[in-house]
């Protein structure tokens, strides 16, 4: 069977004159370098977009989609998806269950088979679930030119023509709770909480503030006090989804909770 | 203009697409019709077809990326489109079914996933499959009736 001509009307999407599908990294770098070409990791947001760019690079030969167990840390390639996190038991047993938490209430099963780690935090989304997460943990970020990152760092930096290969998560003996608020069940969260009772201390993340997540360590000592000091702490702001009041009240009470879990 | 190759619904099929062509596109071209698109946002789930084994979002996947791929989408399963369709009928569990193919092909992704799913379940798996003219509850009858019928299984 031979079909038509498929996508011969455009449709109303990103649109590229180009399709790459390099096998090794040097071949991505080297496509990568020209300005008009574009990396996409799952490609969920091909639909929002009405750019067109000279070609796309597609990351999924390069073998990025895997996770990888090692005695100090575990490795999750960029292309690992966020349903291959969800479900992953190794990972799952070594945060709580804070990956199952936190990414199963994003949009559906479909979206969660395509969207990928390493696309969530190249894009520093401010509502990303896996970012709020991720900050608590203690991650680096790998790039195919060598450098490496501390997450915090990372969200910081401009973005640039380098790829993004993985996320390092240090093993540690930390407990993690994660709390997040929707105004209804797969939209973008309000407001995201995550809690890591760690050897250096309490850290504690919120995200979609609206802003992209932040990271602090909590000198406080009780659920009740990290509440009161995560609501000055983090700035929050308005958008559609909630105000900044609201916002500041959620901080106060998710961070409690989250905290009762793990102190 | 590139060429592409891919198994749907059991026959391996060659389509000429541009490199920025959706699968969700290609599928309707390949006579598809089954597949809709319904949002722009990669959220309603009314594009679900079945790849490699995993219900995605065909209107946010590039075709290109599907070489060598298994495919399959409501054309391929017939028969449990007709079965569950009469348990959705019968409890008017719908009222357009503009979303019926999308639900449906998720739900045959679910049964391999989850062995006798539960309510809660199958609320969790099929959230990313939006209707706007029911609540959810008569198909989620519907399902639980359908499931019950087939011993919980595919």
């Amino acid at each position: 069977m031979v079909g038509k001509c498929a996508g011969m009307e455009k449709e109303a999407c990103m649109h590229f004159r180009q399709y790459y599908r390099p096998e090794t990294l040097d071949e991505a770098m080297k496509l990568a370098a020209r300005r008009s070409n574009r990396i996409i990791g799952g490609g969920l947001w091909l639909r929002q977009s009405r750019r067109t760019y000279g070609g796309v690079i597609d990351l999924s030969a390069l073998g990025l989609d895997k996770m990888e167990r090692t005695d100090d840390s575990f490795r999750i390639g960029a292309m690992v998806t966020l349903r291959q996190a969800e479900t992953d038991g190794e990972l799952n047993r070594m945060t709580g269950g804070a990956f199952s938490y936190m990414l199963s209430p994003v949009v559906g099963v479909q979206f969660r088979n395509l969207a990928t780690i390493g696309g969530s935090v190249w894009g520093r989304f401010g509502f990303s679930d896996v970012l709020t997460l991720l900050s608590v943990l203690g991650c680096m970020v790998e790039l195919a030119s060598g450098k490496t990152f501390a997450l915090s760092d990372f969200i910081a930096q401009p973005y640039d023509r380098d790829i993004l290969t993985g996320i390092r998560i240090p093993v540690c003996d930390c407990r993690v709770a994660c709390r997040a608020i929707r105004n209804s069940a797969t939209d973008f969260p309000v407001l995201s909480v995550a809690v890591a009772a760690a050897p250096d201390g309490l850290r504690v993340a919120v995200g979609a503030r609206p802003g992209v997540a932040m990271m602090r360590l909590c000198p406080e000592s009780t659920p009740q006090q990290a509440g009161q000091w995560a609501q000055e702490v983090f700035p929050v702001g308005s958008n559609m989804r909630a105000s900044a009041e609201y916002r500041r009240e959620l901080v106060r009470v998710l961070v409690r909770r989250a905290s009762e879990e793990v102190l | 203009m590139m060429k592409v190759q891919f198994v749907l619904n059991g026959k391996t099929v060659q389509a000429r697409i541009a490199p920025d062509a959706t699968l969700y596109r290609t599928l309707r071209e390949l006579g598809c019709k089954s597949v809709k698109c319904g949002c722009e946002t990669s959220s309603c789930g009314l594009c679900t077809a079945i790849v490699n084994g995993k219900p995605v979002l065909s209107c946010s996947l590039l075709t290109a990326r599907c070489e060598g791929a298994v495919v399959e989408t409501l054309e391929g399963h017939r028969a449990e489109a007709e079965a569950f369709g009469a348990f959705l009928a019968a409890r008017g569990a719908d009222q357009c079914g503009f979303c019926n193919p999308g639900f449906i092909l998720n739900l045959i992704a679910m049964q391999r996933e989850t062995v006798h799913p539960t309510r809660a379940d199958v609320d969790r798996y099929l959230a990313g499959n939006l209707c706007r003219c029911s609540g959810f509850v008569g198909q989620t009858d519907a399902i639980m009736a359908y499931l019950e019928s087939k011993g919980g299984q595919a």
